[in-house]
């Protein structure tokens, strides 16, 4: 219930900021969101830096994933914030990581799932390296059905730009 | 009608159903597990390996363009390659997750270490590698394609390791799907089974209900039937009951008119269950007394009459042996002696035991003293008849005997006989009174007022009273000597003085003192029930123990007797009070255990016109010489007697014996101046007849009747009023006086 509520007011305050105007990055951005969105700070896109993010909202996701040991604190800004940052309109995101892996999440799991996209790893912002900059991560362990391979798929490490789009 | 599917039915299919979809749903898990199974293999080795080798492949392309200075290749693109290539190859934890299964390929783990190692020797010449640098680049790219083969080798080992697990867990998802297949099959084959049983098991049961319902149809309507049968003889019992109870009540209402009580008694113990309260009543009990009281035979027997008990035992022990009985006793009540009759019959049980005694009473106690009455009446009449009869005969034997003790002393001039007659002929007058109080006794004698003293009365009945009266007794007289004269008949006081005296008498069965008194008595308003105005009063006193208080109320009612019913008719105070009464007096009752009782009779003293009758009052007088009179009369000494007292006073008399010879000696012989005829004779011409006959002829005729019954003159044809009316028997100075008034 309590976690309910605290959605509740970061969906209400945290994500309502962003429909202002949306500033130009400070620094190197790390994500660029483009197509159906109604928010753009440069020509084509949408471009956030991790501070942009940061200023958005940070949700927080404690745990454990295919691919790593142990339980992990993943900090991060919930997706759905960063698409009402957007005025984003499409109903499915086409991810795209750095190194061209793709896949396609639908909308609806932002507004369904606090799905976030991870910026910190047990408070340490990750690299390339560490699969950063940005890694979309679900609650995996709050809601057993997302233990299976179609959001494992989803699960996009390095992720460089989203594409909002319509199916 | 509709078919419904009972429950087994129903279970059955929905059992098939389940069974079905169970079925279908094992399937659908195979075939979804046998695709996750395959995408998981495919997804995770094949393109986990082709990932490191498109990676490596990626940077050995961008530090190749960005050596010969390819603009769109930059020197932060060459990092990010090298990057993603150190991320998957050095810090991808290969403990756990997808990393153990890529590890675990042949040549896998050495292929990693190989290009950690090479990743690590080669970084800072990366970082630094500037543009146009081709030496360095090609130096770089030579040592990344050594570890990009054994990256390759890996990535083709997982391509036959995904073939390889493919093919083992096709296999053994093709072994599992022959058991699912068949399990499948089973499971198909056994709903279809169970489906068809299912139907035709339907189809038995459909037609078993079928036949259930036509049964219950059947059943139904008899039970409809039997339903109206019940209904109708529900209703007939109602009815039954209806009239059952109206007969009840009717019958209820019947003992009730009837006063016919009932009982009903235990056989073991004696003990009365029930009696209605008619029963109850005639022992002067309640219902509820009556059955405390009952509770044994001896305590019912113990209420009956002493004199009686005997008979009612006898008579129950014979109801106890079966036999039905009927008996009358008697019953003392506070009510007085209650007169009872009662039948009763046992009842019997199915083995012919005797269980009950039930009964049915009667209080036949006013129907029994009335019977009495009756009875004491009609034998007062008999007796009365037989009087009457005797006092006729005998009063014209007395006729004969006076008429010629008159002719012999009228004949005779000798003073010693003369006397000697005189007294036979005192003695005949004398039994001439007797033979008229007899009848008086018997209500024979019709009242004729006439004016006379109470004490003359007194003074010639003294004889009969000392008569009737045993020397025990003493009787006494106390006359007034300014008693004034009465106006009543004769007759009747000398009876009702009779009757007083003879029930004084009975007060006095050991003896004691009757006192007759007469006295003078001014009655004034108020004072009694009598008229104001001077009375001569008649009292009768004796010294007995008095009349029974209970009794006193009673005691002027007919039949009304202290005494014997057989020695007395009771009729002697209701006679006095009725002619008290008739004759405009009274009677006044005092009595008490030491004083006595006195009567006193209250006779109006008044003055009243004489009546022509052979009284004391009526003066003799010289009879008309020379008249011509027809004497009739049917007996012949009589006949004679008069004509020859009529012969001595000079009449010229033809005599006949009845009235058709009367007839033709005055059709021969006519006219008459006087008719003389007995009101009785023989033949069909009485007298008064007679004297309506003759009548025709001479309207003029003057009538003197001549009866030994005074009540004659009331019973036969009218008399005219001028007519004279004699009794047997008449003494000559009467007959003479009477036929000089006739003729007057």
């Amino acid at each position: 219930m309590r976690g309910v509520l605290v959605g509740i007011f970061a969906f209400v305050f945290l994500c309502a900021r962003p429909v202002m105007a949306l500033e130009e990055p400070s620094e190197d951005p790390v994500l660029k969101v483009e197509g159906k969105i109604a928010e753009r700070n440069s020509e084509t896109a949408a471009l956030f830096d991790i501070e942009m993010l940061r200023s958005l909202g940070t949700h927080t996701i404690l745990t454990d994933t295919p691919w790593t040991k142990g339980e992990i604190t993943f900090e991060g800004v919930l997706l759905r914030c960063v698409l009402n940052a957007v005025g984003a309109t499409g109903n499915l995101l086409r991810a795209v990581s750095l190194n061209d892996y793709a896949t396609k999440i639908p909308v609806s799991d932002a507004e369904q799932y606090d799905v976030i996209l991870a910026f910190s790893r047990d408070g340490q912002e990750m690299g390339v390296r560490e699969r950063g900059p940005l890694w979309v991560i679900y609650p995996w362990r709050e809601v057993s059905e997302l233990r299976n391979r179609i959001f494992y798929i989803r699960s996009i490490w390095q992720l460089k730009s989203i594409s909002v789009e319509d199916d | 009608m509709t078919k419904r599917l009972n429950t087994p039915t129903i279970m059955l299919f929905v059992l098939c159903g389940l069974m079905a979809v169970c079925a279908v749903y094992f399937l659908y898990l195979i075939s979804s597990k046998s695709l996750q199974n395959r995408g998981e293999f495919a997804a995770e080795l094949t393109y986990y390996s082709a990932q490191a080798d498109y990676e490596i492949l990626q940077l050995i392309d961008h530090l190749d363009r960005f050596t010969a200075e390819d603009p769109e290749v930059s020197h932060d693109d060459v990092v990010s390659r090298f990057n993603i290539v150190w991320s998957r190859a050095v810090n991808t934890e290969f403990q756990t997750g997808r990393g153990v299964s890529y590890v675990s390929l042949p040549g896998a783990a050495r292929a990693i270490e190989n290009l950690q190692q090479t990743l690590r020797e080669i970084e800072p010449e990366v970082m630094s590698l500037a543009p146009g640098n081709r030496s360095s680049s090609d130096a770089l790219r030579q040592r990344l394609r050594g570890n990009l083969i054994e990256i390759h080798a890996v990535s083709l080992e997982a391509l036959i390791s995904d073939a390889w697990n493919d093919e083992v867990t096709m296999q053994a998802q093709i072994k599992r799907s022959y058991a699912s297949i068949a399990l499948v099959i089973g499971l198909l084959f056994t709903g279809t089974w169970l489906f068809i049983r299912g139907l035709l098991d339907r189809q038995a049961l459909a037609d078993l209900n079928r036949t259930l319902e036509d049964r219950v149809q059947v059943r139904t309507q008899q039970l409809e039937k039997t339903n109206a049968a019940l209904n109708e003889e529900i209703a007939e019992r109602e009815r039954s009951q209806i009239r059952a109870s109206a007969r009840a009540t009717r019958l209820i209402q019947a003992a009730q008119l009837s006063k016919l009580g009932y009982y009903v008694r235990n056989v073991g113990n004696g003990r009365c269950i029930y009696c209605s309260a008619q029963h109850a009543s005639s022992y002067g009990l309640s219902q509820a007394d009556y059955i405390e009281q009952a509770c044994a035979i001896d305590d019912q027997v113990a209420m009956i009459h002493p004199d009686d008990r005997e008979a009612v035992r006898a008579s129950y022990e014979k109801l106890r042996s079966g036999e039905q009985i009927e008996i009358e006793y008697r019953v003392e009540t506070e009510r007085g002696t209650r007169r009872i009759r009662e039948a009763a019959c046992p009842i019997l049980d199915v083995e012919g035991r005797i269980v009950q005694e039930i009964g049915s009473t009667v209080d036949f106690t006013e129907q029994y003293e009335t019977e009495m009455k009756l009875f004491e009446s009609q034998r007062l009449d008999s007796i009365g008849k037989m009087t009457g009869g005797v006092a006729h005969d005998f009063n014209n034997l007395l006729s004969v005997i006076l008429g010629n003790l008159e002719l012999i002393r009228a004949m005779d001039r000798n003073p010693e006989r003369r006397e000697l007659t005189d007294d036979a002929i005192s003695a005949s007058r004398r039994a001439s009174d007797l033979v008229r109080n007899m009848l008086s006794f018997a209500r024979r004698a019709p009242l004729k007022p006439t004016e006379f003293n109470l004490n003359e009365v007194i003074g010639a009945m003294q004889d009969l009273l000392h008569r009737a009266l045993p020397e025990t007794i003493k009787l006494e007289t106390q006359l007034s000597l300014d008693l004034p004269p009465v106006h009543a008949d004769k007759s009747s006081t000398e009876s009702a003085l009779l009757n007083l005296i003879l029930n004084a008498r009975d007060a006095l069965p050991r003896g004691g003192t009757i006192t007759i008194e007469t006295s003078h008595v001014t009655m004034t308003a108020g004072q009694t029930d009598l008229t104001p105005g001077d009375y001569a009063q008649l009292s009768v006193r004796d010294t007995g123990s008095g009349i029974d208080p209970e009794l006193l109320p009673k005691i002027f009612e007919p039949f009304v007797s202290s005494k014997d019913p057989s020695s007395n008719s009771g009729l002697g105070l209701s006679m006095v009070h009725g002619f008290m009464q008739q004759s405009e007096g009274g009677v006044r009752v005092s009595t008490g255990a030491e004083s006595g009782t006195a009567i006193d009779l209250f006779f109006p003293a008044r003055p009243a016109p004489l009546v022509v009758a052979n009284g004391v009052a009526a003066e003799p007088q010289e009879a008309k010489i020379g008249a011509r009179i027809l004497l009739v009369e049917d007996e012949p000494q009589v006949r004679k007697t008069v004509r020859m007292h009529l012969d001595r006073a000079g009449m010229n008399v033809a005599e006949a014996a009845n009235g058709t010879e009367a007839q033709k000696i005055f059709e021969a012989s006519g006219p008459f101046d006087l008719l003389l005829t007995d009101m009785v004779m023989p033949g069909e011409i009485q007298g008064t007849q007679l004297a309506a006959n003759l009548r025709e002829r001479a309207p003029e005729l003057r009538v003197i009747f001549l009866s030994g019954y005074s009540h004659e003159a009331d019973a036969g044809d009218p008399v005219a009023i001028n007519d004279t009316y004699l009794m047997k028997p008449t003494p000559r100075d009467a007959l003479l006086g009477a036929i000089s008034k006739a003729l007057a």
